[in-house]
């Protein structure tokens, strides 16, 4: 399997196939990331795909100072902060309503577990940079250094907020199970 | 080490942060202690959830989908007329130079009869005014070209009426195209 760095150095002499492989490679990640954001999967679908069209068009200016990964993962955080100001701004308006998500179960029909549905849940109930964090750190495998790249914090915020974020999702989890419980 | 320190450090030692020594004493207090076990139980099935992308990623089948549609909008937003600037430019002159080329040939190689009763060219008028500002799209060249009786144009119109100079002129330098312009040129 070509590195990053073979396949970017293809991707910049317009092989749109070796980037077309960078898509493929990290596309779960920057999906993930996206929907960590912006908690809907219409707007991290969008996110997602501008994130790439994003990256194909600054390819030049990429400098390799992070690896293309970290790169590509603060695109996908500031696309999906554009489209979550987009959003709250047409809320507010209230000249538009948010586009409905064609597919609003596709979360629930993968998660008919109930654990998993309180799961789901807690982790969209965190502040975004919890969320961020434990999503980046778990799901992502990310050491908290990158983190704090892609979020602009430091290292330690991104502890701090990793920390708080697991404590929360535990404690919403026990709630809601105790709720769940209740009402049986 | 007490159960609430313990719960503490249970995100950190869950992704394996702890220094050895505070590792070890996790470690030995939840072997210890049923609640604090039970919890760090939860906490890794937890962990292995968001880990597996339950929490935020939609079925395989979205994912065998999402590299055609970026790669479609990639390539809609780096058609022929975003290339670089000086590619657009060449395609004008490329164009500009061919029409220059058919004029010459109309006024010096065309016998002076064909004047006498209107020729293609009289028919349709070049419409000059797109050419120079835009150029013209391939439907337009290819309609333009088409219309024309080109058979005395030789090298010139064959690259012209290929339309897309790109696919005429594949994989040359700035400087090997400026040769084929000069030559066109000349040839005219």
């Amino acid at each position: 399997m070509p590195a990053d760095e073979e396949l970017l150095r293809r991707a910049r002499d317009n092989d749109t196939n070796a980037f077309e492989q960078l898509v493929r490679r990290y596309m779960r990640q920057v999906y993930a990331t996206c929907f960590a954001v912006v908690n809907s999967h219409f707007d991290a679908d969008d996110a997602a795909q501008q994130t790439f069209i994003a990256a194909y068009t600054k390819l030049s200016t990429f400098e390799g100072r992070s690896s293309f990964g970290t790169w590509l993962i603060r695109i996908a955080v500031n696309q999906s902060r554009t489209i979550l100001r987009r959003r709250k701004s047409r809320a507010f308006i209230g000249l538009v309503d948010d586009p409905p998500d064609p597919r609003p179960d596709i979360l629930s029909e993968l998660s008919a577990r109930r654990d998993e549905r309180n799961l789901k849940e807690a982790v969209l109930r965190l502040p975004e940079k919890q969320r961020l964090s434990v999503v980046l750190r778990l799901n992502q495998g990310l050491p908290f250094a990158r983190i704090s790249e892609i979020l602009s914090i430091s290292e330690g915020a991104a502890r701090t907020n990793y920390h708080y974020g697991i404590q929360k999702i535990m404690r919403d989890i026990s709630k809601a199970e105790n709720n769940d419980n209740g009402g049986n | 080490m007490k159960c609430d320190e313990a719960k503490g450090l249970l995100p950190e030692y869950l992704t394996g942060e702890l220094s050895d020594d505070q590792d070890q004493a996790i470690r030995d207090h939840i072997g210890r202690c049923n609640s604090c076990g039970a919890e760090f139980a939860r906490m890794r099935s937890v962990a292995r959830l968001i880990s597996m992308g339950s929490t935020v990623s939609p079925p395989d089948s979205y994912f065998s989908r999402f590299p055609g549609k970026v790669m479609k909008r990639i390539n809609i937003s780096t058609s022929p007329q975003r290339r670089p600037r000086h590619y657009r430019y060449l395609r004008q002159a490329i164009f500009v130079s061919g029409v220059a080329a058919l004029a010459l040939v109309l006024l010096f190689i065309w016998p002076n009869d064909h004047f006498d009763t209107p020729g293609p060219i009289a028919r349709r008028p070049i419409p000059t005014e797109f050419l120079v500002i835009n150029g013209p799209s391939d439907e337009e060249l290819l309609s333009l070209l088409g219309s024309l009786d080109l058979s005395e144009t030789g090298a010139t119109v064959d690259l012209l009426y290929n339309a897309d100079p790109w696919e005429a002129l594949p994989d040359m330098s700035d400087e090997e195209l400026e040769i084929v312009l000069t030559e066109i040129l000349q040839e005219t």
